[in-house]
């Protein structure tokens, strides 16, 4: 029978431990990960339907998860919208001819059959649901659209999307055709793969906290409720992480997701009360915190665990990816002293 | 001298709110695309002539109601025994990274500090002379925490895993480097009230690297420190953390006079937080001058409507002008300040 938790946090409904996965837990800290990328690229690896479910299914063997996240990158979703896509070992993905006009936008498609250009991901997915049938949950995930569009006209990773605010602010027009329509085929592929076999999916909202709490109401949460909602009936729980986001909970709270995501720069308990018992949280330790001797790593998780309680249900994660220097003990650690202390809380 | 920005600072009375723009000396600027044209940053940082020339265009073109000192936050340790160079288009950067326990130790803090530093004061100094009549000068220097971050990765990073990776891993070694940073930094600061500074600012840029509780111990105590012992020369104090926005309560204990918040929160939220004992500085979206002018005169409304409430206002970007704002957007956006406050405070 299948270790349900992670699904039975995130409806709230009750569970005899909290359930933990991390972020970017198939990541470099894990030597079978760097084994199976020593011999591939990045984007061959996620292509590769066989390689990229091997991936996705190491952590839970190795460090003893209660959730595998699929093996995948926010960047491959919107290739088959007619956006070329471009990695360079040590550089990330990067899209040579950026978004940057209205023509730009409008050039873009929203492909039919999301499985157009995309069939690797399912077809992986379809793998991983049979191998971990009788042991934990499948997340499927997609960027969430102002994160994707941020790329998308930036052309690659940046600290600061000098392009794309600038596009964002000086054409509202071209902005709001771009945003519609990756909210459109994001949707679509999120549908696609919970067909394919995810228990759960999720929305990476990695730049959320570009604009403030005025301009994410309106340039941002529309296009994270239009894809929420057209997801309801797919009925598996749904997850939004709208990172740096912190002045607007308020509003986050009510965009349809069962779980929000936090990221380490909020303070758990606060969150969890302005947040309410509509929702379940995730999060939200600090990633480096795995650097920490052993005794003060269970101590932060204690504490997390704590602030966490009062929550509909609580989901154990970091507050961003896994550090790619972090210990393996020290990760398989954490998942334990979660696994233990939750219990000793509870009881 | 139109001295709005001091009492506003104070939580005085005044007639309009004062306004100045985080990076107002800045390529958006033509007088200082011309000045630039001719020399590289450093030379320009590094003489007298120059730096107050460029600190005082933006009185003149833009009409606001403070200058800052043109100097960057990179310079203040060179004197430490960091070796600074800077590439165009890269940003400033150091050849020598604080990666070890030796490295912090080999650091020194000079007992004069002018020495490798007088370029900054003489600048000051030509600058209180030239602004006598006009406005008042505002000093500045990095925050322990963000030019520590920057010694330790030897330049600007997206991730700063060093940084991280020492703070939780090796406590001790940044210890070290926080204290000398602390140290040097209160010199600093205090030389440059002498030379003329009529208000003195710490920049944390990097206030957000690390969550609420990590903040309190890793990088509160050193700003207050530097606080505690500048209290005496009496020019208003203005601390800036961009990014940490949980933790408003703490920060408005900090010592300084006025807290500057960035655009991630809502300003009358902030105001709300941080209550009646300091006033506040922000925080319009940086982005905003890409839009229309009645565009940009609305959401001065709202800015000002939001401010009110605080002690004291002083109308500032939620962060840096950016590099391709239209300049009469720019200055639509100061004037719009003046008259829109003028009016409110003589109904």
């Amino acid at each position: 029978m299948m270790n349900d938790t992670f699904l039975r946090a995130c409806r709230g409904e009750k569970t005899d431990f909290t359930p933990i996965w991390m972020m970017r837990q198939a990541g470099r800290y894990l030597p079978q990960y760097q084994k199976s990328l020593a011999k591939t690229d990045f984007l061959t690896a996620c292509r590769t339907p066989e390689l990229a479910a091997e991936i996705t299914i190491q952590p839970v063997d190795e460090i003893g998860v209660d959730a595998a996240i699929f093996y995948s990158d926010i960047t491959t979703t919107v290739v088959p919208m007619g956006i070329e896509l471009h990695y360079e070992k040590g550089k990330g993905p990067s899209y040579p001819n950026p978004i940057r006009t209205t023509e730009d936008a409008d050039r873009l498609i929203v492909p039919e059959d999301p499985a157009d250009g995309l069939s690797f991901v399912y077809e992986a997915q379809k793998i991983c649901a049979r191998e971990l049938e009788n042991r934990v949950p499948l997340i499927g995930f997609a960027g969430a659209p102002f994160t994707v569009s941020a790329y998308m006209v930036e052309g690659k990773g940046s600290n600061s999307f000098v392009e794309f605010r600038r596009f964002a602010f000086s054409n509202p027009g071209g902005y709001a055709t771009l945003m519609d329509k990756v909210a459109r085929h994001t949707a679509n592929y999120l549908k696609a793969q919970a067909a394919a076999g995810a228990n759960a999916l999720m929305l990476f909202d990695s730049h959320a906290g570009l604009v403030g709490p005025g301009d994410f109401a309106t340039m941002n949460l529309p296009y994270v409720r239009q894809i929420i909602d057209s997801l309801k009936m797919t009925g598996v729980p749904i997850i939004y992480l709208p990172f740096g986001a912190h002045g607007s909970l308020d509003l986050i709270k009510d965009c349809g997701a069962d779980v929000i995501a936090l990221d380490y720069g909020f303070r758990l308990e606060e969150a969890v009360a302005e947040l309410g018992q509509g929702v379940s949280v995730q999060g939200n330790i600090e990633p480096y915190s795995l650097f920490l001797p052993r005794d003060e790593i269970k101590r932060r998780v204690t504490a997390t665990l704590e602030a966490g309680k009062g929550a509909r249900g609580h989901v154990f994660n970091l507050g961003h990816g896994v550090p790619q220097h972090s210990p393996v003990e020290n990760v398989k650690a954490m998942v334990d002293f979660v696994h233990e202390m939750s219990q000793v809380i509870a009881s | 001298m139109n001295d709005t920005f001091l009492k506003a600072c104070r939580g005085e009375d005044v007639d309009f709110t004062p306004v100045w723009l985080m990076r107002q000396a800045g390529p958006f600027l033509s007088s200082y695309k011309k000045v630039l044209a001719k020399y590289d940053f450093l030379t320009v940082c590094r003489t007298p002539e120059l730096a107050s020339k460029i600190t005082i265009q933006p009185v003149d073109d833009l009409g606001v109601d403070a200058a800052i000192i043109y100097s960057d936050i990179t310079t203040t340790v060179v004197p430490m025994g960091m070796d600074l160079s800077y590439v165009p288009g890269k940003g400033p950067s150091y050849a020598n990274p604080i990666r070890t326990k030796e490295d912090a130790v080999r650091l020194i803090v000079p007992e004069d500090v002018e020495d490798g530093l007088g370029f900054v004061f003489d600048a000051q100094k030509i600058c209180a002379r030239e602004l006598a009549n006009k406005v008042p000068l505002i000093g500045f220097a990095g925050s322990p925490f963000t030019v520590s971050a920057y010694m330790i990765e030897g330049g600007a990073s997206h991730s700063h895993v060093n940084t991280r990776q020492m703070i939780f891993g090796d406590t001790t070694t940044f210890n070290i480097l926080m204290d000398k940073v602390t140290r040097q930094t209160i010199n600093y600061l205090r030389k440059q009230a002498e030379a003329g500074a009529q208000a003195l600012m710490l920049f944390d840029s990097n206030a957000g690297m690390l969550g609420p509780q990590d903040y309190r111990v890793f990088n509160l105590p050193y700003v207050k420190r530097i606080l505690a012992d500048l209290k005496d020369i009496e020019v208003p104090l203005i601390y800036f953390g961009l990014g940490q926005h949980e933790t408003l309560d703490d920060i408005a204990e900090c010592g300084a006079d006025v807290i500057g918040i960035d655009s991630g929160k809502d300003l009358g939220n902030a105001v709300d937080e941080l209550g009646l004992n300091v006033s506040v500085q922000g925080n319009i979206e940086p982005y905003v001058f890409f839009q229309s002018k009645n565009y940009i005169e609305e959401r001065v409304a709202y800015t000002l409507e939001s401010g009110r409430k605080a002690r004291g206002h002083i109308f500032n970007l939620g962060h840096g002008v950016p590099a391709h704002a239209p300049e009469g957007h720019v200055k639509a956006l100061v004037d719009a300040v003046h008259e829109q406050s003028i009016q409110s405070t003589s109904k």
